[in-house]
């Protein structure tokens, strides 16, 4: 049926580095019973650890976000960048990047294409 | 007969404890049941979000105390439209035009404030019933674009 994705609701999370940057790949829906996993994945102290700076959020299969989801992206925002470091977002789809839009995210973090565009643009001027 | 629209009001609802896993079903549950009204995929995912904030604010602010129980009321109206109900008995809102202000919040720091804030956004119209240790019921409504164009 249109519009009615036949996965099941859940959230997968992947963390990785990549130069000064910790990349996060989120797939599925960020909301009240998953924004746990992001937590758990990118705690507080692991900012600026290891060199790495800077925060790349890799939402191009993130189809869902609410504001208990966005809660936690403005938490890690929060994070980062008090460690010096800044926050990229790779293509987020479109209902995502509108909520982002919305609730002024987009306004704090860089804007990329790719995750190595993202890695570039955060190790270029950072 | 007019696809998606009929003679009475068709109404179905759900009935579950206050938990964070409940919130996914509540939403797709919502949107599939509103899939049967000509809405375009992006107001499907307005309805998805504007269903998450009102189920979340009960897990969230309703209960202090523990789990207990929600609401979730959608009906299609003989005009086509899609009404939303989600009402909780829970501890109630003291100031509601407060509450419904962007970045309102009574748990800052954890919280956007900005729930209510989208449903408004998304939904064609929102109301808020609330008065404390009188629960809450939020009903939101909203109207199918394409299908009013079509009509006009
Ligand atoms: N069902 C409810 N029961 C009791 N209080 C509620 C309920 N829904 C909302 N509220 C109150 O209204 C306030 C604003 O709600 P809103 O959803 O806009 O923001 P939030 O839930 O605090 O933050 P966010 O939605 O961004 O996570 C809440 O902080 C809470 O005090
Ligand atoms: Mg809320």
């Amino acid at each position: 049926m249109a519009g009615i994705p036949t996965e099941t609701t859940g959230l997968e999370v992947l963390r990785y580095g990549r130069g000064a940057c910790t990349v996060l790949r989120l797939a599925g829906e960020l909301d009240l019973s998953t924004a746990h996993q992001v937590r758990n994945a990118f705690p507080a102290e692991l900012a600026g650890r290891r060199g790495r700076r800077h925060l790349v959020l890799d939402l191009r299969r993130l189809r869902f976000v609410d504001s208990s989801g966005l809660g936690v992206l403005f938490e890690l925002y929060r994070w980062v960048t008090a460690q010096g470091g800044r926050v990229a977002v790779v293509r987020p789809t479109p209902p995502v990047a509108r909520a982002l839009r919305l609730a002024g995210y987009g306004k704090l973090t860089t804007a990329a294409e790719s995750v190595d565009e993202a890695v570039r643009s955060l190790e270029g001027d950072g | 007969m007019a696809h998606g629209a009929s003679a009475v009001a068709n109404t179905v609802h759900l009935e579950f404890p206050s938990l964070p896993e409940n919130v996914g079903f509540a939403r797709a549950a919502v949107a599939l049941f509103a899939s049967r009204l000509d809405f375009t995929l992006d107001e499907l995912e307005e309805i998805k979000v504007a269903v998450s904030e009102a189920v979340s604010n009960v897990v969230v602010h309703a209960y202090p105390e523990g789990p207990g129980p929600v609401r979730v009321e959608a009906t299609v109206t003989p005009q086509g439209e899609l009404v939303v109900r989600v009402a909780d008995q829970g501890r109630g809102i003291e100031d509601v035009a407060r509450a419904c202000e962007a970045s309102f919040t009574t748990r800052p720091g954890e919280h956007l404030g900005l729930g209510l804030t989208f449903i408004n956004e998304y939904a064609d119209r929102l109301e808020v019933n609330s008065a404390p240790g009188q629960g809450t019921v939020v009903t939101f409504t909203k109207r199918p674009q394409m299908a009013a164009v079509h009509r006009e």
